[in-house]
């Protein structure tokens, strides 16, 4: 709910997280095969392999513009102008005939045709730890089970793993988000193992450690790191170990991202591309998002906190924040379009549920995850399309309600992955892609 | 000295009240409300729309030598209205953005509304520079431009001395600047850091700001008002926060006795006709009153008033009684179609 | 009559420990009966959940797990000797009470609990924190004081004796900021968090309310720091504290002095707008001029008298935090949410813990003891087949090193000894700060700072030195005794033959003439591959 106080210490999940480690044991059994392998041809590591030609595979791509927190449906994408939901901001009319969103995204109304909107979403959890569970798995918990985030399903569907770039990639400039902040300190990759869990860069854009001291030649830095892969996996195989398992996966990283330090130097990036995105930090991730998967990333995550909890000053945050995401999705998209990347990659610009048709005392609005919007382009998404529709002061969706399975189907069918794939996880219960045989939204998708 | 304020009158409007004037007789009221604007009969309780803005409708007063009222409503527009017969005789869209507030001097001359958006300026979201002039002075009859002036968005508050030579606006930086009507020259100002919240538990923004203010008695002095310092700008539980500052040489003098202060946002200050003490009112996040009575000269806390709603804004009748406004939270159930009235308006009396 | 073969395994398994638990003797009945208590119901646990726990573990596994989790570190190769060569049966529960009587366990506990009680301190405070508080905390642990006690002397923070000044420092910290009084009262001392209770009345964990949340703050809002001639102090007034808390539906509610599973504590109420008189009438005569006065009626001694005291949850909370501390995850999980969304693995065995916990007189080495002692305590990491629910304990579950754990591992892996105040501490703290994390993730951070930082660089070249570990495999001619030795110093066992193989060819192949490179370097960089890889990293 509103405010929660910082823990300084230790995660907390307050909604009680679920327990990451179990039934993975089992499923690890399969993947001990291959390291138990290496370890019999353990002289192999000791060869440095050039890197193997990146094959720039014509994949799908995503970006996620995680606006946490969750913004309000009102002032964005499902404007009520003249009631008493609809706030003091103005409807204003789009590329699209007939079609109207608010006032603080004017950009956004130029570019509507390029752009789909759901006005129909309508989910169940509406605090924040449990909406983002949801919104970013595609599922409500199972204990223990863990399902996967959206980004690393993707990475591992669409991602090249043998390529440097990190292929699922968490851009957070700031590292705080009360209950936010303690989703980002869960288990993102859940059953599919810990090496498709996101690469994360935030702060002052620099990841801590990322050149090799200078004491140590690269040759010694690679030995003696072939060297502790080899043990600590032998150990891994042994003890069947999840803890060594999540270990070695961090530490397979680190070599190809010592060698895209680079990508991550927004400093980098040409002046004017930052000018145009526009001054917040939001705005400077969401463009090295784009910087990112146009050299090699699979899906990037972008989100700044938990800015639109606006419990209070609704209106007088909105009208800041929401005039960001119209420029960043302007700039994104047209971005993409330009470099002709736009058909293949999706962009989505979502929270974990919406807020309430009405204003409560302190000029905020509460949560509200009944009748909510959202947005998307690109990617296999069919553009200029309005998905649902909620009745005239916003308390319930009227037509096509979309729940988080029938979303996710829809990423997964527009990304050209199959939603109804069933995980291969011997002796664990039956788990899909997406639960339910829920179909996608069909008027999403392109033809 | 205490003085107990007892509530002697109350009813409902239907959405809830941002501002508000007294006219002529001071036993009728202009309400300016979400959905438009409201004349209201104070004692028979009667009430009617009389007209609106393409938006809230933020601030009213009344100028008794022409008998017009005026509204400024987050449309950006000022509207002048007869109130004799209720009609619009003027419009002017003064602002692209919002009209936060409304002042009009004492000398019932000069208008002069505040607009101003909150735009990302920079990497940690201070405040964007002005792309219109954040506070406009008008000639009071004929709405004609007097002085464009500069400050930095959003400006959220506004009023003129007594002696009506100076105009003082505060934003949401705690910046507050003061001018000179005659001239449009800036004579004076501070800044107040206590007002402004920067996220560093959800996130990174500038929350809270100005959001009244007053010039002292003498005008040597401004006294301001909103809430002070929240971790989590989106908690709301700043403490019920007031400073009088010396705006010649930008000091601080005074401010609210912590003790004296529960939690919540602080959006009205009224100076008692006795000109000895003034009410500062608001909403209540924590402790017991959501407006009170401070003497002026010793800052003390000498009266208090638990509203059950947040006060928008205070006024005192020709009578010396204290005319409240403001509104609930809206509903969130309706009833057949039908939402429970929210606005709020209260008298209350004053008593050594 | 012949008795029937038993089929049923757990069953079968039960009886093979008790007849090892014969072989072993039972000397020292009041543990041991405990533990065997401990061992019956989590047995109970077993059978309900058709799982076969897995083999108890090897004494070489056992005493560098108990080392870790004791001691704060891994045994030197001394103390690593002496425990195996040790011939007594009871070796195990020996070993665990000259621990708990050593200055490492109080370090190691003093760590813990500071993160524990008080978050990891910013940067700047730890000195601060330093001068008083740890001593404090060191002195608990040090002289085995009933946990009761303790809570109570930190939560009413009106020092008795010169030993206990530094237990002012809990409040003190909190700088005057009652709310997050409130919000670390509740977990350190009762196991529950209470945070979300703040603006309405927790949306999961149902019994927890909102008045619980404004009246454990109440009990603490009239407290003020103050600094004395005596030191910081926490004064209180008689006067004031009494407020209304709004909820979300705009509803308000007076903050009166209760709490949760807790009686309200009677207290006038001044009426609306009266103005409260502070007035010396209203204190105790002051015996010390240095100490604050006290008020008679003192919200804090309440809290302390009729609230702390015989709660329910002060031991349960405890008992359940030392078995998280122990055994990788708490009988509630997490350990600090013991509400109605957390229910326990095993209900019977947390309430016996506690009680027995009561009865000792909230003796904290007995309680460590008690769970070392016990069979859950000692069992292999390795899961057993078919299991896979970590709430039934079956397999001892791996836990990561804390920062000072690490720290002073890596320097007894180098140097046989270890500064506690190492440099490398504070970035280690800064880059992995958890303390019994609720799950184990390690982030490519972690893999890059043990890979690249210059602390990590600078520690190995500590190492280097002639008497350090790798000066000394440098210097040794006899490559494979050099391996095995490394093994054992710094994972505590020998290697096997691919490890052995694998390192030796890898040093061969670098010390050949042609490679050209130092053995030191060429032995730095195997040392940091162990010190490095997984098995170090974590307690199994």
């Amino acid at each position: 709910m509103a405010e929660h106080s910082e823990n300084q210490n230790r995660v907390t999940g307050d909604c009680g997280s679920p327990e990451h480690r179990a039934h993975r044991r089992l499923f690890l059994q399969g993947a001990m095969a291959s390291g138990l392998a290496s370890a019999a041809s353990f002289n192999a590591l000791f060869s440095v392999p050039a890197l193997a030609q990146e094959t720039k595979k014509r994949g799908k791509k995503c970006i996620l513009l995680w606006l946490c927190g969750a913004p309000s449906q009102f002032e964005t994408w499902d404007p009520k102008p003249g009631t008493i939901s609809g706030g003091p901001f103005a409807a204003i009319p789009t590329s699209i005939p007939g079609l109207q969103i608010s006032q603080l995204m004017p950009r956004c109304a130029s570019i509507m045709d390029k752009l789909s909107v759901i006005r129909s979403m309508s989910t169940e959890p509406s605090e924040h730890f449990q909406g983002i569970d949801v919104l970013t798995r595609g599922e409500q918990p199972r204990p223990p089970f863990t399902r996967p985030i959206l980004g690393s399903v993707v990475a591992e569907q669409l991602g090249q793993l043998d390529s440097p770039v990190p292929q699922f990639v968490l851009l957070e400039p700031c590292p705080e988000g009360n209950e936010f902040k303690s989703f980002k300190a869960g288990n993102w990759a859940g059953w599919l193992g810990a090496q498709y869990g996101p690469v994360r860069s935030g702060g002052e854009f620099a990841i801590p450690d990322i050149l090799k001291p200078e004491s140590l030649s690269q040759l010694d830095h690679e030995d003696r790191e072939a060297l502790r892969s080899f043990l600590s996996r032998k150990f891994q195989n042994d003890q069947q170990s999840q803890a060594a398992e999540g270990y070695n996966a961090a530490f397979n990283r680190v070599k190809g991202l010592m060698s895209c330090a680079p990508l991550f130097d927004l400093e980098k990036l040409p002046q004017a591309d930052r000018d145009r995105y526009g001054p917040g930090a939001f705005a400077q991730y969401a463009l090295q998002a784009r910087h990112l998967i146009e050299n090699g990333s699979t899906f990037v995550m972008v989100a700044n906190g938990m800015p639109w909890d606006n419990h209070v000053f609704q209106h007088e945050m909105h009208q800041m924040l929401v005039p960001e995401l119209d420029n960043i999705l302007f700039q994104l998209i047209g971005d993409l379009e330009d470099r002709g990347m736009l058909q293949d990659t999706m962009v989505i610009a979502m929270g974990e549920f919406g807020r309430t048709p009405w204003l409560n005392e302190a000029r905020g609005r509460d949560h509200y995850s009944k009748a909510w919007s959202l947005a998307m382009a690109g990617g296999g998404i069919r553009p200029g399309v309005v998905v649902g529709q909620t009745d005239p002061l916003g308390f319930e969706v009227t037509e096509n309600p979309i729940d988080n399975r029938r979303l996710f189907a829809t990423i997964f069918k527009a990304l050209g992955i199959d939603p109804k794939e069933q995980y291969d996880l011997p002796d664990l219960p039956t788990f899909h892609r997406v639960e339910g045989n829920v179909q996608p939204i069909e008027e999403l998708l392109v033809g | 000295m205490q003085k107990t304020i007892t509530r002697i009158h109350d009813f409902k409007l239907p959405t809830a009240i941002l501002g508000a004037c007294l006219l002529q007789d001071h036993r009728e009221l202009i309400a300016a409300c979400l959905d438009g604007i409201y004349r209201v009969e104070l004692d028979t309780k009667k009430h009617q729309r009389i007209g609106g803005h393409d938006s809230y409708v933020s601030s009213a007063v009344y100028i008794p030598e022409q008998q017009t009222f005026i509204t400024a409503g987050y449309d950006g527009k000022l509207k002048w209205f007869s109130a004799q017969d209720n009609s619009l005789l003027r419009e002017e869209k003064v602002h692209a953005f919002w009209s936060w507030d409304m002042a009009l001097s004492a000398d019932q001359r000069w208008l002069a509304s505040v607009t101003g958006q909150y735009l990302a300026g920079d990497y940690k979201y201070s405040p964007a520079q002005e792309t219109e002039a954040s506070v406009k002075i008008l000639d009071a009859t004929d709405g004609k431009l007097v002085h464009a002036l500069r400050h930095v968005p959003s400006v959220q508050s506004v009023a003129f001395s007594h002696n009506s030579q100076w105009i003082a606006a505060g934003n949401l930086m705690g910046e507050v600047r003061v001018w000179d009507v005659a001239s449009g020259e800036q004579v004076g100002g501070f800044e107040s850091k206590d007002f402004t919240s920067w996220g560093i538990i959800k996130s990174h923004c500038y929350l809270g700001g100005i959001f009244a203010m007053e010039f002292s008695p003498d005008d040597s002095e401004l006294i301001v008002c909103g809430m002070g310092d929240m971790r989590d700008p989106m908690a709301g539980n700043g403490k019920q926060l007031w400073q009088r500052w010396n705006w010649k040489e930008s000091k601080l003098v005074a401010q609210t006795n912590e003790k004296q202060a529960g939690e919540g946002l602080m959006e009205s200050l009224v100076l008692h006709p006795a000109r000895d003490s003034f009410l500062m009112g608001g909403r209540l996040r924590g402790g017991d009153w959501n407006a009170a009575l401070f003497d002026l000269s010793s800052g003390e806390r000498i009266g208090t008033i638990k509203s059950g709603y947040r006060i928008t804004q205070m006024l005192f009748d020709n009578q010396g009684r204290l005319v409240v406004v403001g509104g609930q939270g809206q509903p969130g159930k309706s009833n057949e179609g039908k939402f429970p009235d929210f606005g709020r308006v209260e008298v209350y009396e004053l008593k050594t | 009559m012949l008795k029937p073969p038993i089929h049923n395994p757990i069953a079968r398994l039960a009886a093979c420990w008790l007849f090892a638990l014969c072989t072993i003797g039972i000397a020292r009945c009041l543990a041991q009966v405990d533990a065997a208590r401990i061992d019956a119901l989590i047995d109970a646990g077993y059978a309900k959940a058709a799982v076969q726990p897995a083999e108890v573990c090897s004494d070489q596994v056992f005493v560098r797990r108990v080392y870790l989790d004791l001691a704060g570190r891994i045994p030197t190769l001394q103390e690593r000797k002496n425990f195996l060569d040790d011939p007594s049966t009871d070796k195990r529960i020996e070993l665990v009470d000259r621990l708990v009587q050593s200055e490492d366990y109080v370090q190691n506990f003093a760590d813990t609990f500071d993160s524990l009680l008080m978050g990891r301190a910013p940067i700047g405070k730890i000195a601060e924190r330093k001068k008083l508080w740890r001593p404090y905390l060191e002195n608990v642990f040090r002289h085995n004081r009933p946990w009761d006690q303790v809570a109570r002397e930190i939560l009413l923070a009106r020092p008795q004796s010169p030993n206990q000044v530094g237990s002012v420092w809990f409040l003190y910290e909190r700088n005057d900021n009652a709310q997050a009084i409130a919000e670390a009262v509740a977990p350190a001392f009762f196991g529950i968090r209470i945070d979300c209770a703040q603006c309405h009345d927790h949306m999961i964990a149902s019994e927890i309310h909102q008045k619980h949340y404004w009246g454990l703050v109440a009990f603490f809002n009239r407290s003020k720091n103050q600094k004395t001639n005596a030191g910081p102090r926490i004064s209180e007034s008689a006067i004031g504290g009494f407020s209304d808390f709004a909820n979300i539906h705009g509803s308000s509610y007076p903050n009166v002095l209760t709490f949760y599973e807790s009686k309200t504590i009677d207290e006038t109420r001044p009426e609306k707008d009266a103005k409260q008189e502070d007035s010396d009438e209203l204190y105790l005569p002051r015996e010390n001029p240095d100490e604050p006065r006290i008020p008679k009626f003192s919200r804090r001694e309440k809290f302390a008298d009729e609230i702390l005291t015989g709660h329910p949850r002060l031991a349960h909370a405890f008992v359940n935090r030392i078995w998280a501390m122990l055994l990788g995850r708490g009988i509630v999980h997490p350990f600090d949410q013991m509400d109605s969304a957390h229910p326990a693995s095993h209900p019977e065995l947390l309430d016996e813990l506690a009680k027995a916990f009561i009865e000792s007189g909230y003796d904290i080495r007995s309680l460590v003891r008690k769970i070392t002692a016990s069979r859950a305590y000692q069992l292999s990491s390795k899961p057993p087949a078919q299991a896979n629910d970590p709430a039934t304990f079956a397999w001892a579950i791996e836990r990561p090193l804390t920062a000072e754990q690490l720290t002073r591992s890596i320097q007894i892996a180098l140097l046989q000894q270890a500064n506690p105040n190492h440099p490398l501490l504070a970035d280690l703290r800064d880059r992995m700060p958890e303390v019994l994390p609720e799950t184990i993730t390690t982030d490519v951070g972690d893999a890059l700072f043990l890979s690249n930082n210059p602390k990590m660089d600078q520690i190995l070249l500590e190492g280097s030195k002639p008497e350090g570990l790798i000066g000394k495999l440098a210097s040794n001619p006899d490559l494979k005794a050099g391996v095995q030795n490394l093994f054992v110093t710094t994972l505590g066992r020998e290697p096997s033959e691919p490890e052995l193989d694998a390192v030796l060819e890898y040093a061969q192949k670098r010390l050949a003439k042609e490679s050209a490179a130092e053995p030191i370097t060429v032995w730095r960089n195997i040392v940091w591959a162990l010190i490095a890889s997984a098995e170090f990293r974590f307690n199994h």
